[in-house]
């Protein structure tokens, strides 16, 4: 019984699927392969990462030291830079500001400096809440492009977050800490016959903190390295190592109690990746263990602190974490077909000294493939497949056995069909199915459950040379949500949703635009023992239709005016009835339709000056049937004029972005505090 | 070569429509349920963002994870209270989502003996408009565990949204800790134990 949504939607697949497939065939001799829009809409848009000011100030020095046009030696300051930022905000949840200075240098020997000072403010209007921050860092870092490089840096954050609750009473966290940081890099370092890559980096760390009013102290310092190399083992064949080794030491204060901390750790991972004609990919293992002591709260079984009625509040913990991972990822592309896999198993075991945590086994398997392919120059298919299978098992402190697994399991299939039906014309189609599991060893909860999901989903969209747009989309999805166990098995449910939504938009003049969509919505829930003595359950639906209407005049360059109207109307109902031959009959609960219509109007009288009004009207109808009939009907809107500023120079080296608007509303919902504000923000930038 | 392709295409169409059903009906089959023994847990319909919020109290008090999951969103986020920032300043919050959420749901429910809640015990304010609303509460939820109770109470936002047909949960916003009316000692926010969970390794890959 179960498996005949699925078949459906398999069946109605296939139907489509077929009637496609012979559409395409009997396009493809006419279709120019230049005109297809059947390309696989995967490839991810291609973009450089924006530099920032320091990697650009280091590109011009660059380029000035470069310049065989200067006469003489380059100066030791290559450039210098100053960047000072301020804004303020005014805003219905918070007024808040903050302020910037920063100051980069490049040096002769493309080194740079950077400086940087921060201050915000943060006061919270619906709440007793203010926030303040400070922060300042310097950093010096050695040319990048050589083998060898070194950074140093220092910082201080400091924070203070007070927060008055409903009854009156302040809490409040502050929080200073200072670092320093010293890192050396060696790169592409050649020995033995193979590239290695060392990296050491030493920091300390001094936190004053208080929290609840209590202490919460840091001082500790922290020496890591690592050793990354690779050699090529043939032309086709890379090996590689890494191994990271780190250390900490120091001591921390909570509460009263001051205790030293430490940390060692380490890590190694081995790798071999192979490049060989249509196949590509590599095998890892990665294993790595710590070991963490440290001052902290007594905890419960679940981690919670938990120090009610016990006389040792604070412990120390040791904590310990051993892991091992393994992948396999392979790319196979042969005759235009593309083939991954990728398998992966991550085992670890975490355990504490103190915490009523005890010990915990973690385990993880996880399979991807996937085959994609051109079978036509109309085509592109992809099918995808996934399983996952995971574990956790508990021992808690003091007890003999383990509560036992606490298990995750669930496989994904998808199918992925683009389709280029007409000309500017696409079909796409999605089929997924996915069954997720959670199993309770040993009966350790009742949570055992099943949720099964299967979706198809069509769309078809057209762009015609005059830019008029239509789309046409289909969905169904089928979902059984299914407690294994009888103390939850009531609420099993059933649930099939079809929703069709087409729309188009039409730039009817140059200074007219007009787009509409609809969208039918319903949803069948039938509950699995709703026809079971004593289960409270009947099987409904819900409906929605929504109609959005969208017209825009541009009235000059300056001016544009949208209208719009959106209407949304909804039903649901329960299940009253079924006849012998199987049709059931529904006796509506509700019935609710909401219109708004908006309008808003944008003028822009000088380039850098933007001033905008807005309104709407909404009215909000509802009847609901039962024992008692009742209707209902609000109206609510809002008003808001304002305008924005947004002013620079030539070079972008000082900018000035201001708005300011006033809102006005009314309606059930709304209180004293939103039904008239203001929204305002300044926002200033010099670069010199 | 073109009716090879095509031959080949239709080949594997079939091919694939035939095997879409075999998976259906045997590695995605759901297990079979054990005939109710308990009564059913009453969810209202998610017509109204309140009722939402009686849904979750229902789904707190049942330990129903799979209750829970339906009235979050998607695009589900979580934020903390400065206590808990401070407690747990190594976990990124930033990146709670539906996932970590239902991750730390099931776990807390099937870790926990009990639960009882009351989510709006103090209604502060509330706004909405047809799709969006942003309601502000005290709650109070009462976890036993390990052979005693713990209590949080805080304020919150909560925010929801509407989607498609239902209304869902899109973010929990734990404000601040609030007393106990009776003993007016402060207690904690849920965030605690999402710090916990969280910091414990919920949030690595086989957690």
């Amino acid at each position: 019984m179960r498996c005949r949504p699925g078949q459906g939607i398999a069946a109605a697949l296939a139907l489509c699927w077929l009637l496609a497939a012979a559409a395409g065939a009997a396009q493809e001799a006419d279709e120019d392969t230049t005109g297809s829009a059947a390309a696989d809409s995967a490839a991810a848009a291609g973009g450089t990462p924006a530099l920032n000011e320091l990697q650009r100030l280091l590109a011009e020095a660059r380029a000035a030291a470069a310049d065989t046009t200067l006469a003489g030696r380059p100066p030791f300051l290559m450039r210098w830079q100053r960047t000072a930022k301020g804004t303020v905000r005014a805003q219905m949840q918070k007024v808040d500001w903050e302020a910037g200075l920063t100051n980069n240098f490049a040096l002769r020997d493309m080194s740079t400096v950077g400086l940087t000072l921060d201050k915000a403010h943060e006061d919270y209007r619906s709440q007793e809440k203010v926030v303040d921050r400070r922060n300042g860092s310097l950093a010096y870092a050695t040319d990048s492009q050589r083998s060898l490089m070194g950074t140093l840096s220092l910082a201080q954050n400091w924070s203070r977050d007070e927060v008055t609750n409903t009854t009156g009473l302040t809490n409040a966290n502050e929080r200073d800490v200072r670092t320093a940081n010293a890192t050396v890099q060696r790169q592409d370092l050649g020995l033995f016959g193979a590239l290695h890559n060392v990296h050491v980096r030493g920091t300390f760390t001094e936190q004053q903190a208080e929290q609840l009013g209590m202490r919460n102290d840091i001082s500790e310092g922290q020496l890591d390295g690592a050793l990354r190399s690779r050699i090529a083992a043939g032309d086709w064949l890379v090996l590689q190592t890494g191994l990271y080794g780190a250390s900490q030491s120091g001591e921390r204060s909570l509460g009263l109690q001051t205790n030293p901390s430490s940390t060692s750790g380490d890590t190694l991972r081995v790798g071999a990746h192979y490049d060989r004609g249509a196949w590509r990919g590599g095998f890892t293992v990665a294993s790595s263990n710590f070991d963490k002591r440290y001052l902290d709260y007594r905890r419960n079984a679940n981690g919670i602190v938990d120090t009610i009625g016990v006389d040792e509040k604070i412990v120390q913990e040791l904590e310990s974490d051993d892991a091992v991972t393994l992948t396999w990822d392979n790319a196979l592309r042969v005759w235009g077909v593309s083939f991954g896999a990728k398998l992966a198993r991550d085992m670890s075991q975490n355990g504490f000294r103190a915490s009523g945590i005890g010990t915990r086994e973690r385990h993880q398997d996880r399979a991807n493939f996937d085959l994609g392919f051109r079978p036509t120059r109309l085509d592109s298919v992809q099918f995808q497949y996934s399983y996952l299978w995971k574990w956790d098992d508990q021992r808690f402190k003091g007890a003999t056995s383990s509560r036992g697994r606490q298990i995750s399991e669930s496989r994904d299939f998808k199918f992925n069909w683009v389709h280029d039906l007409f000309r500017h014309t696409d079909l796409r189609l999605a089929f997924a199915t996915g069954l997720s599991q959670e199993i309770a060893e040993r009966m350790f909860n009742q949570n055992d459950r099943d949720r099964l999901e299967t979706s198809l989903n069509i769309k078809v969209d057209t762009t015609f040379d005059n830019n008029f747009k239509v789309n046409l989309a289909f969905d169904a999805r089928h979902i059984e949500d299914i407690s294994i166990r009888r103390e939850r098995s009531a609420n099993n449910s059933v649930k099939d949703t079809y929703e069709v939504a087409p729309g188009y938009s039409w730039p009817v003049a140059p200074w007219l635009e007009l787009a509409q969509s609809f969208r039918v919505w319903i949803q069948y829930s039938d509950y699995v023992y709703s026809d079971y003595e004593g289960i409270d359950k009947q099987d409904d639906y819900n409906k929605r239709g929504n109609l959005n209407t969208r017209v825009s005049f541009k009235v000059s360059s300056r001016l544009r005016v949208t209208l719009r109207h959106d209407y949304n109307a909804k039903s649901n109902a329960k299940k009253s009835a079924s006849d012998a031959l199987g049709r059931s009959f529904y006796s509506r609960e509700q019935i609710q339709d909401v219109s708004k219509v908006d309008v808003s109007l944008t003028y822009k009288p000088t380039p850098w000056l933007t001033l905008d009004g807005t309104t709407y009207q909404s009215r909000d109808y509802k009847e609901t049937y039962g024992a008692r009939d009742t209707e209902s009907e609000r109206f609510s809107g809002q008003v808001s004029v304002g305008g924005q500023i947004d002013l620079s120079n030539k070079d972008d080296s000082l900018t000035l972005k201001a708005g300011v608007h006033r809102f006005f509303a009314h309606g059930p919902s709304v209180q004293a505090y939103n039904s008239e504000y203001w929204d305002a923000d300044i926002q200033v930038s010099w670069r010199f | 070569m073109t009716h090879y392709r095509r031959g080949s295409f239709l080949a594997i169409m079939i091919l694939s429509l035939g095997l879409i059903p075999a998976l259906g009906g045997c590695l995605f089959e759901p297990r079979d349920a054990e005939d109710p023994s308990g009564g059913s847990i009453t969810y209202l319909d998610q017509s109204q963002p309140e009722n939402v919020l009686a849904n979750l109290e229902t789904a707190f008090q049942n330990k129903d994870a799979a209750g829970y999951e339906r009235q979050i969103a998607t695009e589900f986020s979580y934020e903390p209270d400065a206590d808990t920032q401070a407690s747990y300043p190594d976990v990124d919050w930033s990146t709670w989502n539906r996932d970590t959420e239902i991750a730390f749901i099931q776990n807390f429910f099937n870790n926990v003996d009990g639960i009882t809640a009351n989510l709006n015990e103090v209604v502060i304010q509330g706004e909405w408009d047809g799709s969006t609303a942003d309601l502000r509460y005290i709650y109070a939820v009462t976890v036993t565990e390990s052979g005693g109770a713990v209590p949080y109470r805080a304020s919150v936002t909560l925010n929801f949204r509407l989607d498609g047909t239902f209304w869902v949960l899109s973010r929990w916003f734990d404000e601040q800790g609030e007393q106990d009316p009776q003993s007016q000692t402060p207690l904690p926010t849920l965030g605690q134990r999402r710090g916990a969970f969280a910091a414990s390794g919920g949030g690595r890959a086989s957690g």
